[in-house]
């Protein structure tokens, strides 16, 4: 599917401002970007619920057809699950008898196996979300459009939906315009990832490309990219001039990068081959996680995020601490 | 606690016992009166009962049946203008953003809160000028501008309470503006369908002035019927019509609670 220079206005603003993108067959497009950035009004004006003012969106073969799931289940409250399911083929005329069938397999497919008959208060959140999946699914899509599916869910029912749907989507093929908020979900499916800020998208590539080479500060601000400052302020903290190296306006480097050293080692550190650059502050938080630790410290205005492994490594709140900074591992990016 | 829901229990009960009776006890002196010709105070039951009343209702001067089938059929084509009518408005209404929303809604409501009197003067124009019709249709289309207010009010809410994303929901799933109605809006909104039209039937068997005005008196419905009587102080004859209009009003909300029952069989 093609979409050339699509703009989508409501009532007088524009909301979708020239909108490119080409999805390839079988690709998973995760579509990600702040709040209010249009990407639900992208989605409903491909699938044709809000009117496209201008552009084109065009299929390499033929008519592809689209299929969307939104980010409540919206099932209809007086059918049942299999009703659900099989509403698809009843509006195009599938006789009973088959429509139940091609259903009843569904639900299989779907882990619903059993639910048929109750109604869809009668299930939970999850089990609501399979049978919205599974009602658009039936249809056999080309074009799966999901505008946050999930994100109502908790945590270990969102991992396993995804999962499930990642795998039944790369055994069927279609593709999917997937729209999400959650970092984790974006990179686990997305063969390539787009970024859209106020209605146009301002960079696409694949996942470790975002991170790698992102365009502008917004991206690397909406990615929550950490330690990111602008060459000025690096170049007190390697106590050199940048310009000559490969730099460029801005840099961030990961958490996992930065190290906590011994203040007496620094000379020695120094004679290293490349830049180093050192930061004192004082350690404001420690925050756990499942890869270890993120450590918060206050150097001036700055806030340095330093990952670590190992509790016996990190120090105490309010400690004084260096931070040594490998030049060679700080990704530069434009403004 | 289970002392605390015992009491609550048992004083619904007792208002709801107490609504009952105020229901209906009126019934009883009416169904007395139906029977008597005379009934003075302070005597506690008539001296002589007789059923002349009921005799001269159904007699050929009574016209107990012809009122009443009169009235029903003006109650139905009323009740199918409702539909016709009120249900598209009613959506575009609840779910459409347009200019000029709110003056549509005000017309639409307004025999609501504009004294009866105007909308008369109004209708007895219309009747003027719809004397081709029908007396059938033009009384309809008089019960149809007393009811569609009352129809619309109903089911409005119900509308806007189903929103459009379900119907979006239904779009993305192949089905057209027609199935999306059968299939989706119509059976969610078939409870409060139910309770607009047994509204606007009991409304349309009820009025007098627009039914007299818009057939100019030749079309004979029960409170037609009634009006002289009633005006004339026959109370024997006033409460034997009146029972027997109480009739169709009864037959209407028990085939309502079945109609409820048959659709919510489902529990969703």
């Amino acid at each position: 599917m093609h979409l050339k220079q699509i703009h989508i206005h409501y009532q007088e603003a524009n909301i979708i401002t020239g909108f490119e993108l080409h999805i390839q067959p079988g690709e998973i497009f995760v579509l990600m970007g702040p709040s209010g950035s249009g990407k639900t009004t992208l989605l409903k004006g491909i699938a044709g619920l809000v009117p496209i003012a201008s552009g084109e969106l065009c299929w390499e073969n033929g008519i592809g057809t689209v299929g969307m799931v939104f980010q409540e289940p919206r099932l209809f409250p007086h059918l049942t699950v299999l009703e659900n399911i099989a509403f698809a083929l009843r509006v195009k005329g599938v006789p009973r008898k088959e429509r139940t069938e091609q259903a009843s397999q569904f639900l299989k497919i779907m882990q619903l196996d059993g639910l048929e008959d109750r109604y869809p208060h009668q299930i939970s959140g999850g089990q609501q979300q399979r049978v919205s999946l599974g009602r658009t699914l039936i249809q056999k899509p080309d074009l799966l459009l999901l505008d946050e599916p999930f994100a109502s869910l908790d945590t270990p029912l969102r991992l396993e939906l995804i999962d499930w749907l990642y795998h039944f989507q790369r055994e069927n093929r279609f593709s999917i315009i997937w729209v999400t908020h959650f970092l984790d979900e974006a990179f686990s499916v997305a063969d390539r990832i787009g970024i859209m800020i106020a209605g146009s998208l301002q960079q696409t590539g694949r996942p470790a490309e975002l991170y790698q080479k992102p365009f502008s500060e917004k991206i690397a601000a909406f990615l929550s990219l950490p330690n990111r400052f602008t060459r000025e302020q690096w170049q007190k903290y390697f106590q050199c001039d940048l310009t000559s190296l490969p730099t460029k306006e801005r840099g961030w480097i990961p958490a996992n990068s930065l190290k906590f050293i011994d203040k007496r080692l620094i000379l020695e550190t120094r004679k290293e081959e490349n830049p180093i650059g050192f930061i004192s502050g004082i350690v404001t938080k420690i925050i756990p996680g499942n890869g270890g630790f993120s450590v918060i410290v206050k150097s001036g205005d700055c806030l340095l995020e330093i990952n670590s492994m190992e509790w016996n490594t990190i120090p105490g709140l309010n400690k004084e601490v260096t931070i040594k900074i490998p030049f060679e591992r700080i990704i530069w990016y434009h403004q | 606690m289970v002392r605390k829901i015992l009491l609550l229990r048992k004083t619904n009960n007792f208002f709801m016992i107490l609504l009952s009776l105020f229901l209906f006890l009126p019934f009883i002196p009416l169904a007395i009166w139906s029977f008597t010709k005379q009934w003075p105070w302070p005597l506690l039951m008539p001296e002589k009962m007789s059923g002349e009343s009921w005799h001269y209702l159904f007699s050929d001067s009574g016209m107990a049946i012809s009122g009443l089938n009169n009235s029903v059929i003006v109650a139905v084509l009323t009740l199918i203008g409702n539909l016709i009518l009120g249900i598209p408005a009613t959506k575009v209404l609840a779910q459409y953003e347009f200019k000029g929303k709110k003056i549509v809604f005000i017309i639409l409501l307004s025999p609501l809160f504009i004294p009866y009197t105007v909308s008369i003067m109004g209708m007895h124009d219309l009747a003027l000028r719809l004397e081709f019709l029908n007396p059938y249709i033009s009384v309809a289309l008089g019960h149809l501008i007393v009811t569609l207010p009352y129809f619309i009010a109903t089911i409005w809410f119900q509308f806007r309470l189903m929103g459009q994303k379900i119907q979006e929901a239904a779009s993305m799933l192949g089905a057209n503006a027609w199935k999306i109605f059968w299939l989706i809006e119509f059976p969610l909104l078939r409870p409060s369908i139910l309770l607009g039209s047994l509204l606007v039937m009991i409304i349309s068997l009820s009025q007098y002035l627009p039914t007299w005005i818009m057939s100019g008196g030749t079309l004979l419905t029960l409170p037609v019927i009634i009006f002289p009587y009633a005006s004339s102080g026959s109370s024997s004859l006033v409460s034997a019509y009146s029972l027997w209009f109480f009739l169709p009003v009864l037959l209407l909300l028990m085939i309502y609670l079945l109609l409820i029952k048959f659709t919510a069989r489902r529990k969703y």
